[in-house]
């Protein structure tokens, strides 16, 4: 299912994250994964989040949710002005713990998958296999909400 | 004084309560050297954001939580901008590659919610045997190594 924000306001930022991911690719210490751009039904409908899948350390926050870092606009990243940039960042061991135990930002980013407000980025190997299991689960909420 | 100062001068309060414990012989004082050396980083980099928060660049000031390996995360994967050259090559040439494997180091020795070896509370070494952060072979001369 594609939702209205994945056929709509997505092409409007398409390139700028895609010219952000492949920066972010650059650091080889911290192989992005995986990079998913989605829209939360609960949050600000004019903001753009992206999550991003890195390696180079398993760490687990102790504070159960994920990471989220907010930006304001750039030239080369232009928004409205109300609009925002927020990058969750995410390991895979992490992720996979969120989802199992219902992290805050996980539940977002799985109920906007199962809304088809979603567009992945970039995916390597382990991103595959990440964004099957966001996808899987996805589905399995869905089945279990009829 | 504004809040990123006010970060940086605790941080350097604290480099120097660290180096208080470094000059310690015995091996029982390293791990308060490594916890302050931790706080050290933390604050700086909180003094980072804090910064960057009042510059309009960050949306998000700095929050409560103690990992500081997110936040550099954030840092060097700022948006590029003509604008932000300048900060952009100073991120980048501050937290370069070692200092934020040495970082992430420091991390994982922060006081954890299932206790593996760390700087403040008793733990189960590799053996299972109990063990506190103070006792003399737990940490090196060479810190997290």
């Amino acid at each position: 299912m594609v939702g209205s924000w994945a056929a709509e306001r997505f092409p409007k930022y398409e390139e700028a994250l895609r010219r952000l991911t492949d920066q972010h690719r650059a650091l080889v210490d911290e192989p992005l994964h995986l990079a998913v751009a989605y829209l939360p039904a609960l949050r600000d409908q004019q903001h753009i989040f992206l999550l991003e899948v890195v390696g180079g350390g398993e760490s687990i926050n102790t504070e159960r949710d994920l990471f989220e870092a907010t930006y304001e606009a750039t030239p080369e990243f232009p928004m409205g002005p109300k609009e925002q940039f927020h990058l969750i960042l995410t390991n895979p061991t992490e992720l996979e713990t969120a989802l199992r135990d219902g992290w805050r930002l996980a539940v977002e980013l799985v109920n906007a998958i199962r809304a088809g407000n979603y567009k992945a980025i970039h995916k390597d190997k382990t991103g595959k296999r990440v964004l099957a299991i966001l996808e899987s689960e996805a589905r399995r909420q869905e089945a279990v909400r009829g | 004084m504004d809040e990123p100062t006010a970060w940086l001068y605790q941080a350097i309060a604290d480099r120097e309560a660290a180096e208080q414990f470094v000059i310690h012989k015995e091996g029982t004082q390293r791990c308060h050297a490594i916890a302050k050396l931790q706080q050290t980083v933390e604050k700086a980099v909180k003094a980072l954001v804090s910064a960057l928060h009042d510059a309009g660049i960050l949306g998000a000031g700095v929050r409560a939580r103690h990992e500081v390996e997110r936040y550099v995360g954030a840092l060097i994967r700022l948006p590029r901008s003509r604008g932000n050259r300048a900060i952009q090559q100073l991120l980048h040439g501050l937290l370069d590659q070692n200092t934020r494997a040495a970082i992430k180091a420091l991390d994982a020795l922060a006081p954890q919610l299932h206790p593996r070896r760390n700087t403040e509370y008793p733990f189960r070494d590799a053996r299972r045997q109990w063990t506190y952060p103070a006792a003399a072979d737990v940490f090196s001369l060479d810190f997290g190594r």
